[in-house]
């Protein structure tokens, strides 16, 4: 054996297109990757039959539609309508070549028909046998291809990752400790995940670590470990290059089958017609009866014997280049010199016809060579403690190296929408989680319609523009039945009808894959289970409470908010944050919240006045989804919008206290500042259902300054309580 | 062209996106879509605006026993608890059918990498915090012009409030969205959405989570190198980088 590795990872991955309807288009993507794709690389393990140490990524949604009867009875039917085609074209008298591009395709179309139905037409089966004899690693994918470094939550990246893990291990009978990450896209962060959910070994691009802090000692020749612990394997893009590459490598020989030309569009429409989609569209039969020929439209026919010779040559050339590589870099040791070169599996067999027999026949010419292929796990079991730790900044294998096929001017309106799924699915499990095996059903499903909904192909197709309207229509569809399911879960009208109706419209993945725990955060288990009940309580804005008492304004809100607490009262005080206070702190019913102003540098006081009463709205809008607020009572001039602008929106009762004004501190004042406090300071004598005034200012003093109606009074005293004033006049109206 | 506008509006598409479509400048695009708004009631709300309020409420409280109605508590809640509620994803466009909803009445601010240059941005303000802006400054918030900020906080603290740099730019009003570039790689940063007051000032009412743009070249032995020896040795007790998947609370500010 030659010191230095090679390793080969295919990754298999169809979008869930997997419809209950007859006649879809998009179901034809599963038809030519098990034709063209799956089933030849079957071939080749079987022809071989011993172990390969390639491994196979599988992902969750190929899974499924190759368990699904549906799918498998309709491939049959396709295989037949495929031979039958071949029969009738062989009947019509064609030239020499093409009958003998034709005997090709009839047994390759019967072959494929014996396989599929040897392995009871389930290919999982297949894989998963070859993979228990040892010829084959096997790992998958998130459930749904979702890309991770768009997803907004930890929870939506780990329900991807658990649910993928899960489906795989109820097809595969075992749990993988390595993931294809979805286009190669890692993000910080996700590999704390990964490494708390099992999975010790990924993929990235090469730039991965060539740009990782501190740069490896062996740059891309030894995966590494990232800050989580989870090993990264980069692709090397000059020995993957050789075989994707339609320009610099092999697929692009003349000899080789041409992709972009069917049969289909060879012949009268009348004639194909009976083959076609009954609409009247014409799409690929997969019968492609030319070769590549050079850089012209004028294509000759496809002659296998040719393509076979290159098959071979191409095999030669590929295990000399990989031996130079090795032995260019044999001097490294802990660990020795691994390439790796992950693939989607589709480019060999549907891209790259004669894909499949290449890497057959690679791995016969490695053998000869003396080069030792590997697995990632087996690596990592033998060099697990050479391997450097880095970190691994945001980068994919996509086009340019990062996000820019996943998020652009044609596919970013969707993102929005994915989050507020993500974090409606966190509430949702927070609030409902047991309610009900009913609820908890509803949960899975809601979970199943985000997961389909987040794959990363729609954004993929919507970037490419070739069935954009198609991915349009599903993340729609998507989005919409997880309104709908969503609502019908807060209105409690859930029914087993409603959820088998949902469950049917996509039969992705079984309910025990879908642990809607994933979405709980430790926090809202708290809120929601054992912090007890939903307060009633009163809002308190004021710029001044403990710790930042500046005169008498500050004691009388302390006071105040003391003694409603001594009555029984929950009372959430907002008051400005203070250097060397706490953000938060609670003495029974007492909540304090010091609330950061949105900016802490602004130089105008009506800016600085704004900024802090956005941060007291915000905050509230947060609170107000577990805590009722039954009345607002803001102290001074400072806290009024805010305190207005809930008043309205909450529709509860606005009491304010204010010890002075702009124009009793300040009786000369004047100026645009001034005008505007006293602009605001009308405001909530106009809006506020009671206002306060310190004992010191008579009513008619204020009134001189300002419009007044009978809701102002005079301050009361600390043990009677302000707020049972109003309320019968409130709840008369 | 102008119940075109609209339509693609409510499918969920940018006014940008909508001017390019139609091959329209974005600012007549702007205007159609404004007067539309004005004309029929101001802000556009979706059919049955979902209040947010009331969702995660209700959920508890229905499967709790009715506090006895004492004097103010039943002031308070009779309207809060009466509001139908729905998923905050089911909208419906004029014709009846469900569509994309065009906002969601919240507070917020995502930003996502695009590029080692570039971090696409999106936002929404809710119309509470549009209100409190309109009191404070006795203007519409139409009126209020707004404004972009760029903050380089790399090895900052963002909440001490200082930048390494900043950058602040004009947006188009109704604006939610933002394809932020050029940015520089391996930098930290945070966006700001906010408005110019009238003094000039930059107020800004949304910020984003900070976030790093990739490294374009090779690092050497860089700024990650010690924090992440520091996180493997066990040196510290949590790592002192930035995770970009978060775990998120629903109730996080609810103690």
């Amino acid at each position: 054996m030659k010191p230095g590795y090679f390793s080969l990872v295919l990754h298999a991955h169809l979008p869930y297109v997997r419809h209950e309807e007859k006649h879809r288009l998009e179901e034809r993507w599963v038809y030519e990757a098990i034709s063209e794709t799956y089933i030849p690389i079957l071939w080749q393990v079987d022809r071989l039959q011993k172990p390969l140490h390639w491994t196979v990524s599988i992902s969750p949604p190929v899974v499924e539609m190759l368990a699904d009867p549906l799918v498998q009875d309709r491939y049959v039917e396709h295989l037949d309508e495929m031979l039958e085609l071949i029969d009738i074209e062989l009947a019509e008298g064609r030239s020499e070549p093409e009958v003998d591009a034709l005997h090709f395709y009839r047994q390759r179309y019967l072959d494929l028909k014996n396989t599929f139905l040897h392995w009871e037409k389930n290919l999982n089966h297949a894989f998963r046998t070859y993979r228990e004899q040892g010829f084959i690693d096997m790992i998958t994918c998130t459930a749904t291809h979702g890309f991770n470094p768009h997803l907004y939550t930890d929870q939506a990246a780990r329900a991807e990752i658990r649910t993928g893990l899960n489906c795989f291990e109820r097809h595969y009978g075992f749990r993988p400790t390595g993931i294809w990450l979805p286009e190669c896209a890692y993000t910080p962060g996700v590999d704390r995940i990964l490494y708390e959910e099992g999975v010790r070994y990924t993929f990235v691009d090469e730039h991965a670590l060539l740009d990782a802090d501190p740069t490896p000692d062996k740059g891309i020749g030894a995966p590494v470990y990232s800050p989580h612990g989870v090993a990264l394997f980069p692709r090397d893009q000059i020995i993957s290059g050789k075989i994707w590459s339609s320009m610099i490598g092999y697929p692009g020989h003349p000899d080789y089958r041409e992709f972009y030309r069917d049969l289909a569009y060879d012949r009268d429409w009348e004639y194909i017609q009976a083959f076609m989609h009954p609409e009247g569209i014409r799409f690929d039969t997969g019968l492609k009866m030319h070769r590549i020929t050079g850089d012209t439209d004028e294509k000759d026919f496809y002659v296998r014997a040719w393509a076979e010779h290159q098959i071979d040559n191409h095999a030669l050339d590929f295990a000399q280049t990989l031996e130079g590589h090795l032995e260019a870099h044999g001097g490294q040791m802990f660990p020795p010199f691994l390439v790796t070169a992950p693939f989607d599996a589709e480019l060999f067999g549907h891209w790259w016809f004669e894909g499949p027999e290449f890497l057959g026949k690679v791995a016969e010419r490695l053998e000869e060579f003396g080069i030792e292929t590997i697995t990632p796990a087996l690596f990592l079991e033998r060099h697990f403690q050479d391997l450097e730790t880095v970190h691994v900044s945001m980068n994919t294998w996509g086009r340019k190296g990062y996000g820019d096929v996943w998020i652009n001017e044609r596919n970013e309106w969707m993102l929005r929408h994915l989050h507020m799924m993500e974090t409606q699915l966190v509430k949702d499990v927070a609030d409902y989680r047991h309610k009900s095996p009913l609820v908890d059903r509803a949960l899975i499903q809601l979970v199943r319609h985000y997961v389909l909904a987040v794959s990363s192909d729609w954004a993929f197709i919507l970037d490419g523009q070739t069935t954009a309207q198609y991915a349009a229509e599903r993340f729609r569809e998507h989005t919409r039945l997880f309104a709908e399911l969503e609502t019908a879960l807060y209105q409690d009208k859930l029914s087993d009808e409603l959820l088998a109706d949902h469950y049917r419209a996509y039969p992705f993945l079984d309910d025990v894959d879908i642990d809607i725990d994933t979405f709980l955060s430790p926090h809202d288990f708290y809120v929601t289970e054992e912090r007890g009940q939903v307060d009633e309580a009163i809002l308190v804005l004021t710029p001044e409470f403990t710790g930042n008492v500046v005169g008498d304004l500050g004691r009388r809100v302390i006071d105040e908010v003391e003694a409603r607490a001594a009555e029984g009262e929950t009372v959430y005080v907002l008051t400005p944050f203070k250097e060397g206070l706490p953000e938060y702190e609670r003495h029974n019913h007492v909540h304090v919240y010091r609330v950061r102003l949105t900016s802490p540098f602004l130089e105008h006081v009506m800016n600085q006045v704004a900024a802090q009463n956005v941060a007291y709205v915000k905050l509230v809008h947060e609170l107000g989804s577990k805590v009722v607020f039954k009345a607002i009572h803001q102290f001074d001039w400072m806290t009024i919008t805010a305190a207005r602008s809930l008043a309205k929106a909450l529709q509860v009762p606005l009491y304010s206290t204010m010890l002075s004004f702009e124009t009793t501190r300040n009786p000369h004042g004047h100026g645009g500042l001034f005008d505007a406090i006293h602009r605001i300071e009308s405001s909530i004598l106009a809006e506020a259902d009671t206002v306060f005034i310190c004992e010191q200012l008579s009513t008619e003093e204020v009134g001189m300054r300002y419009p007044i109606g009978d809701n102002v009074k005079t301050c009361l005293p600390l043990d009677a309580s302000p707020y049972g004033q109003k309320r019968l006049k409130k709840n008369t109206k | 062209m102008e119940e075109k506008i609209v339509s693609l509006k409510q499918q969920g598409l940018t006014l940008k996106q909508i001017a390019e479509q139609l091959d329209m400048p974005i600012g007549k695009v702007q205007y159609a879509w404004r007067k539309w708004r004005s004309q029929h009631g101001e802000p556009a709300k979706p059919v049955a605006a979902p209040k947010r309020k009331t969702e995660g409420k209700k959920a508890m409280t229905s499967n709790l026993k009715q506090v006895p109605a004492s004097s103010v508590k039943q002031v308070a809640s009779t309207l809060q608890h009466e509001d139908p509620i729905q998923s905050p994803l089911l909208d419906k466009g004029p014709e009846g059918f469900w569509k994309l909803p065009d906002r969601y009445d919240q507070d917020l601010m995502h930003a996502v990498v695009q590029s080692p240059n570039a971090v696409y941005v999106f936002w929404e303000v809710s119309d509470s915090v549009k209100e409190t802006l309109s009191m404070q400054f006795m203007r519409p918030w139409e009126d209020l012009p707004k404004a972009f900020r760029i903050l380089d906080i790399t090895l900052l603290d963002y909440a001490s409030g200082h930048a390494n740099r900043s950058y602040t730019f004009e947006l188009p009003e109704m604006t939610n969205s933002w394809f932020v570039r050029p940015l520089d790689p391996n930098t930290t940063y945070v966006f700001e959405f906010g408005i110019r007051t009238m003094e000039g000032e930059f107020l800004p009412l949304l910020a984003s989570s900070p976030i790093d743009t990739p490294r374009a070249e090779p690092a050497g032995h860089g700024r990650f190198a010690e924090p992440v020896r520091r996180w493997q040795y066990g040196e510290v007790e949590s790592p002192e980088l930035l995770d970009t998947l978060p775990k998120y609370s629903a109730y996080r500010f609810v103690r």
